[in-house]
C-alpha cells in the first residue's frame, strides 16, 4: 500500500478530509462569532447554543412538517436567525456602550438556560436526522474515499465563508457594515441605522450558526449539548484568527481543521489539545491573532 | 430672511460632565459662520451636539424651522446637515472610493465630475486605503463626501487643523468657492486669520457659553476680545 512518511495514504485522506469537513464547521461558526463581535462588540457565547438551534429547528421541522433536507437548510437558519433578532432587539440592545463582559455574561447565561430547556424537553440522548438520500454515497479515487455528504458540506461551508466574505469586502452593505464596525457613532451621524444594522449583524451571525447545526445535524447526533464543547475550539479559532477579523476566521477554522486531521494521524493523543497548543504559540508571537490588527 | 439653523439655549453633558450652558446661535441661508475660540471651549462639543453625538442634550434646534431635537441620530444628517468631523472620521478599513460614495444622499448633491473638479487629487486616489491619504488629502476626501449628499448646510470642524499652509489655502480656496455658490456653512476653528478670510459673522465661545458675536465689518473693533478668546 502506498505510504507518506511510513503512514497509509488512505488513512492519511480520510484524517485529511476529516480535518477539513471539522474545519468547515469551525470556518461557519468562527465566521459568524467574528461578524457579532466585529460590529456589536458581543463575545457570543450563545453562538454554541444556536448552533444547536439550526440542528434541532432541523429535526422538529422535518419531523413535524416532513420538509425535505434542501428546504430545512434554509429554512432552519431564518428560524434561528428570527429568533437571534428578539433577543438581540429585547435583551442584547441593552448593553449597548457598556463593557464588552456585560454581553459576554448576558450570552453565557442565555446559552445556559436554552441548552437546559432542550434537555429537559428531549434528554441528553441524541435524536437521529436522516441523511438525505442523494447525498448518502461514497466514491473512491484511488487512495481517497469520498462520502458525498461530507464533501457537500465542505463544498458549501467554502461557498457561504467567500460570499459572505464577499459581501462584506465588495458590497455596498458591506462598506457600511465596515464603516460602522470602525466607527459606530459617527456611521450613525452619517445616516445609516445602525441600531437595526446591528440587530440584522446579529441574526446573520446566529443564521450561519444555525446552518452548521442543519449541516451537522445528518453526521453527528441532534442533542442539546452538540453546542457545548464545540464552541471552545470555535473562540480558540476566532482567536488566532484575529477577534473581529472575517478572513482571518475563514482561513483559521480551515487552517486548524487540517491540523487537527493531521494531529490524529501522526500523534492521535495530541488531537484534541492541538488548537489551543496552536492559539498559545500564535498569542505569544502575534497578540492579535492571525490577522486582526493590534488595538 | 429666516435663519436656516437656529439653536436656542442648547445644554449638553458628556456623561455627568455638564459642558454646554446655554448655546444661542443662528445661521441663515448662505451665510458662512464661524464659532471661534480656545480648546476645551466647546467649539467641536456644540457641533457634536447638532448630530447628537452627546450622551444628553437640552434646548432646541431647529434647520429650516423643522425640530432636530426629537430625531433620532441616524436621520439628523438626512435634514441637511453635512458633518465634516474633527481629524477627518475617514474610515480607514474603506478604499478612498467607498469613502467617497458611501454616505446616503439628502439632497441634490455634487457628481463624481464636479467633485474631482474641486478635488482632483482624489480622482488619483480612489482605489487607495482611506487611511493612507496624506493629512490634506482626508480632509478633501471627508468634505468632498459630504458635498456628495447634497448637504443644505456644511458643519466644518477645524477644517485646516495639523495641516500645511499651502494645503489650508487650498482649503480656502474649496470653501470660498462653495460660499459664493450658496452654500451655508458653520465653521468651527481655531485658526484666526482662515476664519476672518471666509466668515460673514462670528461667535465667540468660552467655557460652553455664547460671550460674543458680530459682523465681518466689526472684526476690526473687536480684534482685542477675540485674541483674549483664543488666548494669542
Amino acid at each position: 500500500m502506498a505510504e507518506f512518511m511510513g503512514i497509509p495514504l488512505p488513512v492519511l485522506f480520510g484524517q485529511l478530509l476529516i480535518g477539513l469537513f471539522n474545519g468547515a464547521f469551525y470556518a461557519i461558526l468562527s465566521l459568524g462569532l467574528a461578524i457579532i463581535f466585529g460590529l456589536l462588540r458581543v463575545i457570543n457565547f450563545a453562538h454554541g447554543a444556536l448552533y444547536m438551534l439550526g440542528a434541532f429547528a432541523a429535526f422538529l421541522m422535518g419531523e413535524w412538517l416532513g420538509l425535505s433536507f434542501w428546504v430545512l437548510l434554509i429554512a432552519a437558519p431564518l428560524a434561528v436567525a428570527a429568533f437571534a433578532a428578539l433577543v438581540e432587539r429585547l435583551l442584547l440592545s441593552w448593553l449597548r456602550g457598556l463593557d464588552p463582559l456585560y454581553g459576554l455574561l448576558l450570552t453565557f447565561g442565555l446559552a445556559l438556560v436554552i441548552e437546559g430547556l432542550f434537555q429537559w424537553r428531549f434528554g441528553v440522548a441524541g435524536q437521529q436526522f436522516p441523511m438525505p438520500a442523494s447525498l448518502s454515497g461514497t466514491t473512491i479515487l484511488g487512495p481517497l474515499i469520498l462520502p458525498h455528504y461530507r464533501v457537500f458540506v465542505i463544498l458549501a461551508a467554502l461557498a457561504v465563508c467567500l460570499l459572505t466574505w464577499a459581501a462584506i469586502e465588495r458590497t455596498r452593505i458591506g462598506a457600511i457594515l465596515r464603516a460602522a464596525t470602525e466607527n459606530r457613532p459617527l456611521a450613525e451621524a452619517f445616516g445609516f441605522n445602525v441600531p437595526l444594522l446591528m440587530t440584522a449583524t446579529y441574526a446573520f451571525g446566529a443564521g450561519l450558526a444555525g446552518l452548521a447545526g442543519v449541516l451537522a445535524a445528518p453526521v453527528f447526533q441532534v442533542s442539546p449539548l452538540m453546542g457545548t464543547n464545540l464552541i471552545i475550539v470555535v473562540f480558540a479559532v476566532v482567536v488566532i484568527g484575529g477577534m473581529g477579523s472575517i478572513g482571518g476566521a475563514i482561513l483559521a477554522g480551515l487552517m486548524l481543521g487540517l491540523a487537527e486531521g493531521l494531529t490524529k494521524v501522526v500523534y492521535p493523543e495530541a488531537s484534541n489539545i492541538i488548537v489551543f497548543v496552536i492559539m498559545a504559540i500564535v498569542l505569544f508571537f502575534r497578540p492579535a491573532g492571525l490577522f486582526g490588527k493590534a488595538a | 430672511m429666516a435663519d436656516l439653523l437656529n439653536i436656542q439655549g442648547l445644554q449638553g453633558w458628556y456623561g455627568e460632565s455638564h459642558v454646554l450652558h446655554g448655546i444661542d446661535l443662528t445661521v441663515r441661508p448662505g451665510e458662512t459662520v464661524a464659532l471661534i475660540g480656545r480648546n476645551g471651549a466647546g467649539k467641536t462639543t456644540t457641533l457634536r451636539a447638532l448630530m447628537k453625538l452627546l450622551d444628553r442634550r437640552a434646548g432646541r434646534i431647529e434647520l429650516d424651522g423643522q425640530d432636530l431635537m426629537a430625531l433620532p441620530r441616524h436621520k439628523v444628517a438626512g435634514r441637511g446637515l453635512g458633518y465634516v468631523p474633527e481629524e477627518r472620521g475617514i474610515f480607514t478599513s474603506l478604499s478612498v472610493a467607498e469613502n467617497l460614495r458611501l454616505l446616503p444622499r439628502t439632497g441634490k448633491g455634487m457628481d463624481d465630475a464636479q467633485i474631482f473638479e474641486f478635488f482632483p487629487n482624489l480622482r488619483e486616489r480612489l482605489s487607495s486605503d482611506g487611511g493612507k491619504l496624506s493629512g490634506g488629502e482626508q480632509q478633501m476626501l471627508a468634505i468632498a463626501r459630504v458635498l456628495r449628499t447634497g448637504p443644505r448646510l456644511l458643519l466644518l470642524d477645524e477644517p485646516t487643523e495639523g495641516l500645511a499652509p499651502v494645503i489650508v489655502q487650498r482649503i480656502g480656496q474649496m470653501l470660498r468657492a462653495l460660499k459664493d455658490q450658496g452654500l451655508a456653512m458653520l465653521l468651527v476653528e481655531q485658526n484666526l486669520s482662515f476664519a476672518r478670510a471666509l466668515a460673514d459673522r462670528f461667535y465667540l465661545i468660552e467655557n460652553g457659553r455664547i460671550t460674543g458675536s458680530f459682523d465681518r465689518s466689526e472684526f476690526e473693533a473687536h480684534a482685542d476680545r477675540v485674541a483674549a478668546t483664543v488666548g494669542v
